[in-house]
């Protein structure tokens, strides 16, 4: 009895850590599509340009060996600058085409973005310069240091979204564009702006998620990102896309459920949970793909 | 097109706000054909006319939703003819579309947070416009999706105000609000205009829209029929013949 409630609790540990990872990946999502209102494929390229930008940055290939929080936040607005960047070549241009467009044409950016990445750096698998750790441990549950920082960094990031959405400008003028953007523009809100500054948050919020999830499950290789884009999709979809604070939730449901899954029932098929989640959701809530307002 | 026995419509030499010639559409389909619309700074001013006219177009190109093919728009000597609609507030210009026009998903508060983008002073704004609207206060921190239809016209308006613009379009006040409601938005109207913004709506509801307006534009079939102070038209049988219904 007590080996099976040690074992339950270490598992939701388990589970909210690697929620709170998917959290900030799905925010990051969401929050694009609250403003462009199309789901983004290319977004798992974040994920996985933000982790080899931290990888190259804190030691392995450019000559640098800066620590890796530092290697970190650059890595976050290099990605997040990248991610403007090819939302301008990309998807400005067919901004007025709806949706669908939209979408294939990701699709087609998220293959150009994982090969080009490919070509350059080869599909070894790679680790970031992480030290072993040992748990620590009270009543025979616990977790290293290193994955209650990983932890600690996915919720201050979380509480950043929310002071940027609910007390600054403009989160205020994200929000409205994301509401009714015909109005923002009446209002005189430069909604331009305001979409190519999601697109900094957004890209911002995929690299780092991708440090994050290269932290807690080293190595990785450049299809990392793209793996992973099923569980932030299931996550973002659960919590009704568009909606930052529904794809928090949505996102430690997915992170609980993945992980009680890998332990109870079988470690096979990990991607699976989440992917049962996302088709059940699709199933029995189509409302939470129907859209909303951040 | 043109009835001979039509009045042209006469230029306005002291207008705040001047449409000259105003002529587009969408796509292919033209839809307003030279339109001309003055209004004074103290005047609110009502633009009617028959389904299809065109006064929803007339709006849309004169705030700059819709490029004008033809025609010039200028704001006391300022040409708007190019400007976009997100920089009309910067010239004193501010526009309350019939539908869609608070954001859903924000507070009463957010809202004119909102409006307050382009405020120099929003604290003392807000407090002048809560004597207008007093609902709005008790309403601060409910989400604008939760209000009535009467608290989400006042909000809109609100919302428009908050800049303090020389100018208000207002697209169809009166759409969609209960009859014992309707008197009361007119009233707000009037309130605003004699709060020193001018106004520029247009309205189905003419009777109720007229006893408030100055003055009043037939347009149909996007051209201008007739132009005349309120009370002309109020009296006036002909108009009351084909624009008003007996």
């Amino acid at each position: 009895m007590v080996a099976f409630v040690t074992q339950f609790v270490q598992t939701l540990i388990y589970g909210l850590i690697e929620g709170s990872v998917i959290s900030v990946g799905a925010v990051g999502l969401t929050l694009s599509y609250g403003v462009t209102r199309f789901i983004n494929f290319a977004y798992g390229e974040f994920l996985t340009y933000g982790a080899y930008l931290a990888l190259f940055l804190s030691g392995a290939g450019l000559g640098l060996s800066l620590p890796l929080p530092v290697a970190t936040i650059v890595a976050v607005l290099v990605v997040g600058a990248f991610g403007v960047g090819v939302s301008r070549v990309f998807f400005e241009p067919l901004s007025d085409r709806g949706p669908l467009p939209l979408l294939i044409t990701s699709i087609g950016v998220a293959f150009i973005l994982r090969y080009a990445l490919t070509a350059a750096v080869g599909v070894s698998a790679k680790q970031l310069p992480v030290p072993l750790m040992r748990p620590v441990e009270v009543f025979g549950v616990g977790t290293t240091p290193l994955r209650a920082a990983v932890f600690l960094v996915a919720i201050a990031t979380m509480l950043l979204i929310h002071v940027l959405l609910t007390y600054t400008m403009l989160g205020k003028t994200m929000r409205a564009t994301s509401g009714n953007r015909n109005l923002a523009e009446i209002a005189g809100i430069d909604t331009d702006g305001v979409v190519r500054r999601t697109w900094f948050i957004s890209a911002g919020a995929g690299a780092l998620a991708g440090v994050l999830y290269a932290v807690l499950f080293a190595p990785f290789r450049p299809t990392v990102g793209f793996e992973y884009l099923i569980v932030i999709f299931a996550a973002t979809l659960l919590g009704g896309i568009g909606r930052p604070y529904g794809a928090m939730i949505g996102a430690i449901i997915v992170g609980v459920a993945m992980n009680l899954g890998t332990t109870y029932l079988s470690a096979e098929y990990t991607m699976a949970y989440a992917f049962a989640i996302l088709v059940g959701v699709l199933l029995f809530k189509p409302d939470g793909i129907a859209g909303g307002e951040i | 097109m043109h009835n001979a026995d039509l009045e042209t419509v006469p230029e306005i030499d002291d207008a705040l706000f001047s449409a000259r010639g105003i002529e587009t559409g969408y796509g292919e389909l033209q839809v307003l054909y030279g339109v001309d619309v003055d209004v004074r700074d103290d005047e609110i001013v009502l633009v009617f006319g028959p389904n299809g006219a065109g006064k929803s177009t007339l709006m849309k190109a004169l705030y700059g939703r819709l490029p004008l093919w033809e025609g010039t728009t200028e704001i006391g000597g300022t040409d708007l003819s190019e400007v976009r609609s997100n920089r009309m507030i910067e010239h004193g210009v501010g526009f309350v579309p019939q539908t869609d026009n608070v954001f859903p998903n924000l507070t009463v508060s957010e809202n004119l947070d909102i409006g307050a983008i382009h405020t120099e002073d929003p604290a003392s704004r807000r407090a002048e416009l809560f004597e207008l609207f007093p609902r709005l206060e008790e309403r601060l921190e409910q989400t604008a999706e939760t209000l009535s239809g009467g608290e989400r016209q006042m909000l809109a308006m609100a919302r428009a105000l908050m800049p303090d613009p020389d100018l208000l379009f207002i697209d169809e006040p009166s759409a969609g609000l209960a009859p014992q409601l309707i008197e009361r938005t007119f009233e707000h109207i009037a309130r605003i205009r004699d709060d020193g913004t001018a106004v520029l709506m247009i309205e189905q509801n003419v009777n109720a829209a007229l006893s408030v307006a100055d003055r009043g534009y037939v347009l149909d079939m996007g051209e201008n029929r007739f132009e005349a102070d309120a009370e002309t038209i109020r009296e006036s049988e002909r108009i009351r013949d084909l624009y008003l219904g007996k």
